[in-house]
């Protein structure tokens, strides 16, 4: 029974199934969230949206029992309760699936499921022994239960990312969640594994289970949605009703002013500036491709298609095993990084927690540190050099934190993203290589890394940015490729690619 | 996304990747055939019961080791609580005149208290593990010293019972090695059949997702290093009965040897990963190179540089065939 129908017969009270009012919170003197108020009924999903910053993540650690709230109440079922530790939210039935996994990867799938909660038989009535049996039992019944395609004893480290999202859903649901907080679930999803996700998601609607469901994928809070509530900077917007709002209006409401219409300043192609021919690595296989200066090449495709694997060749952080490279009409071999970087091409990486950020050191060190000898003088590294240019980066690319002694990993993704986006923009190169340059970045912030890209094109570099975004590609790409199980097969200027022909491309024949 | 790095095992290789689980044994059984032929007594009957009798003490500490090496951290104190309790050990003994079984219960409480002192420094105050059971070695070698007032202690007029701990046998095997032999499979029950052991391994594979799922891991953690330092009291009484008295001395470096024997066995140092079968292969592992090399090399300097290129090997084929997944 989906929320808002009547049974016959019966009286139906819409109550809320989850409430949270006026929930303030203030980290050091900063006020973070001043009166955010949702309230959740059974059944239903609840899409929170807002910017990078504007208090999302503080709410659902306040409603996960992570931060402890300063003001405000939180009810359930109507019941004020009290949540001041992660394992009073739990024994509530609040679940949250945070886009970091708490997975133990060593360990199986029935383990992981059933951590905490592990049965035991009493020795003597004394000892406490696990059943291991019982343990691989129960979560396959779980498993079963929930219609998963989960196997219970294949390790958690083996499993893909949809499938591990899978396993965090099944360990809330087997603590009896009523209440589950998708934070990004599609993040790292491929596109049979969003609707796998979203086919889920619609079961544990019928369960009467409510979901509130963060995304900066405004598509899928239209598709999925029955209410939408706006967040910014740590206040309420709006709450609307599905069908009640348009995506202007949403986007409007989250950053608090008009979108650009998106208008690509023209500029005119210079020559070849790359060029590849039946490029093979050891995922991709025969790539010939070329960009000009002025050209913004699009790649798009599936998550293991090949791009990330042909940008990190390009750059020489992977082997070639055959075909050519050519800059600037000479034919290149990297031996090194450095080389590649000297010869003018350059990468921004996709996984930033991996290869981006170095997060124990600050916002300042972080948008500097591949190219100290720009503040140095006569050898010597001129520290306040660095931290004018920083405060003037920071500035420039919008980003969202305390000052430039902030360390980066306390900062919000997307403004992480910006650093990682303008460390390398900052850095002359005729090609410039973007993986994922606004992985986890909010709409306005995302328009100005395009207005960024735009103009890196138009001051007569060459870029590549690998996108699993069609809509991304369409916007930046001057052409658009895409990528198949390691090969190119579908390449066309911006005037005659379509999302449909994309889409086919992506997914292939027989799908 | 990261379809560089999530390299999907290929057909290729299947060979390696089912031998995988047994590069311990193999390891051993070619280091048993090197010896063995540079030494024909190496392989006998005797010199099996004299191999584990050689490293029951530092087996014994792997076993201890095991709990927190699991649980993420490691104890670098182990030596020097073995000494300290077998300080403490002889002097009830001869000094105070106490009976054997008060003496050992006075001994092992002394371990897993120190135990525990490590475990309130790395739970409670957060410091990281190296650097509190370093600081915490000193000290306790440091309290060793001062106990003993730096002589050598004599186990008193009980000295020749409690030696039997050491030169006692069941058949060929040593109490020693029958010890440790107890131990280790005391180890794979707590390991495999208590929540605490499978907590544990929970602790050590992702910290965060014990902590949310409501597993008290401060309790945990400080319970791995009160079993490190009780099982490291239980060397030092086989080391007291040993060499026939307490020394100061005593077990420096033995909390490295128990480190080792635990990686060489297959167990990793960041955790979440091993079991007690680790621990036996990894212990003989370092004895049969031990003695292997008593055995089989005449040039007494160089069997510490052999050792630890042996060490070194091993841990290097682990971690290849580890990051291989």
């Amino acid at each position: 029974m989906r929320s808002g129908e009547t049974v016959p017969g019966c009286f139906t009270y819409s109550m809320s199934l989850l409430e949270l009012r006026e929930i303030q919170k203030s980290f050091h003197g900063t006020r973070v969230l001043s009166g955010v108020s949702l309230d959740l009924r059974a059944g239903e999903v609840h899409a929170l949206v807002g910017a990078n910053g504007a208090g999302k993540s503080t709410f659902i650690k306040i409603l996960s029992g992570a931060y402890l709230r300063d003001a405000g109440e939180i009810l359930l079922d109507g019941q004020p309760v009290v949540i001041h530790s992660p394992q009073d939210a739990l024994r509530l039935g609040i679940g949250v699936i945070y886009q970091e996994f708490n997975l133990v990867p060593e360990l199986s799938v029935a383990e992981n499921i059933l951590v905490g909660q592990e049965p035991v038989r009493r020795l003597g009535g004394l000892i406490p022994v696990i059943s291991r049996g019982s343990i691989m039992a129960e979560a396959r019944r779980h498993l079963e239960r929930l219609g998963f395609p989960l196997r219970a004893e294949q390790p958690v480290k083996s499993l893909t990312t949809g499938e591990k999202q899978l396993v965090e859903i099944a360990k809330a649901l087997h603590r009896n969640a009523r209440v589950l907080v998708l934070d990004e679930p599609t993040a790292a999803l491929s596109g049979g594994e969003i609707r796998r996700l979203f086919g889920i998601v619609a079961q544990l609607q019928e369960r009467g289970i409510g979901i509130i469901y963060i995304s900066h994928h405004l598509g899928e809070v239209f598709e999925i949605s029955d209410r939408v509530t706006v967040l910014r900077d740590g206040r309420n917007v709006a709450t609307w009703e599905r069908g009640a709002f348009s995506e202007t209006e949403l986007v409007q409401a989250m950053i608090g002013r008009k979108v650009e219409s998106g208008e690509r300043p023209e500029t005119s192609l210079g020559e070849t500036v790359l060029s590849t021919n039946a490029l093979t690595g050891s995922v991709f296989r025969n790539v010939s491709l070329e960009v000009r200066r002025g050209e913004i090449l699009a790649l798009t495709g599936a998550a293991g298609a090949g791009q990330t694997e042909l940008c990190w060749a390009l750059y020489g952080a992977v082997p070639v095993r055959s075909g050519t490279l050519h800059l600037q009409g000479k034919p290149v071999r990297w031996r090194s990084l450095r080389e590649a970087a000297r010869a003018g091409i350059l990468l921004s990486p996709g996984d930033r927690k991996a290869y981006g950020i170095i997060p124990q050191l600050d916002v300042s060190t972080n948008f500097t540190f591949t190219d100290l000898t720009r503040w140095s003088g006569s050898g010597m590294l001129r520290r306040s050099r660095v931290r004018k240019s920083a405060e003037a980066l920071i500035a420039k690319y919008g980003v969202r934190c305390t000052g430039p002694e902030q360390e980066i990993a306390s900062l919000s993704g997307g403004n992480q993203q910006k650093v990682v986006v303008g460390r390398v923009a900052e850095r002359n190169a005729s090609i410039y290589l973007f993986d994922e340059p606004t992985r986890g970045v909010d709409i306005g912030a995302r328009e100005d890394i395009y207005a960024l890209i735009h103009a890196l094109a138009a001051g007569g570099a060459g870029v590549i940015v690998a996108t699993p975004d069609i809509q991304e590609a369409l916007r930046l790409g001057d052409r658009v490729a895409v990528m198949r199980q390691g090969e190119v097969v579908y390449e066309e200027p911006i005037a005659r690619a379509t999302e449909p022909a994309i889409l086919a491309a992506i997914v292939g024949g027989s799908e | 996304m990261s379809d560089v790095l999530e390299k999907k095992p290929t057909g290729s290789g299947n060979l390696v990747a089912r031998l995988r689980p047994f590069t311990g044994v193999i390891a051993l059984v070619v280091l048993c055939i090197v010896f063995g032929s540079r030494e024909r007594t190496f392989v006998s009957p005797e010199n099996f019961f004299n191999i584990l009798n050689a490293m029951a003490i530092i087996g014994i500490l792997a076993v201890g080791q095991t709990f927190p090496l699991i649980g993420g951290g490691f104890d670098l104190s182990q030596g020097a609580i073995a000494s300290f309790s077998g300080a403490v050990v002889a002097s009830l003994l001869s000094k105070h005149g106490q009976p054997i079984p008060v003496a050992v219960a006075a001994g092992l409480a002394t371990g897993a208290f120190l135990g525990g002192v490590n475990g309130a420094l790395i739970a409670k105050l957060g410091i990281n593990p190296f650097v509190a059971t370093l600081g915490t070695q000193i000290a306790f070698f440091g309290i060793t010293n001062v106990y003993t007032d730096n002589q050598p202690m004599s186990l008193g007029a009980q000295a020749d019972a409690f030696r039997q701990l050491s030169f006692g046998h069941v058949g060929q095997f040593s109490y020693a090695s029958l010890l440790f032999l107890g131990l280790v499979v005391l180890l794979a029950v707590v390991l495999r059949l208590l929540p605490f052991g499978q907590y544990v391994y929970v602790l050590g594979g992702n910290e965060e997702a014990a902590r949310l799922a409501g597993i008290p891991t401060d309790r945990i953690k400080i319970s791995t290093y009160v079993l490190s330092g009780l099982l490291a009291s239980i060397g030092g009484l086989v080391m007291i009965a040993r060499a026939g008295q307490a020394s100061p001395v005593a077990g420096v470096g033995y909390e490295l040897q128990s480190l080792a024997s635990c990686i060489v066995g297959g167990i990793a140092l960041g955790g979440g990963v091993g079991s007690a079968w680790n621990v036996l292969l990894g212990a003989v592992t370092l004895g049969v190179v031990d003695v292997g090399l008593q055995m089989a090399v005449n040039a007494p300097n160089w069997r510490p540089v052999i050792q630890g290129l042996i060490i070194l090997l091993a841990v290097a084929v682990d971690a290849r065939a580890r990051s291989r997944r």
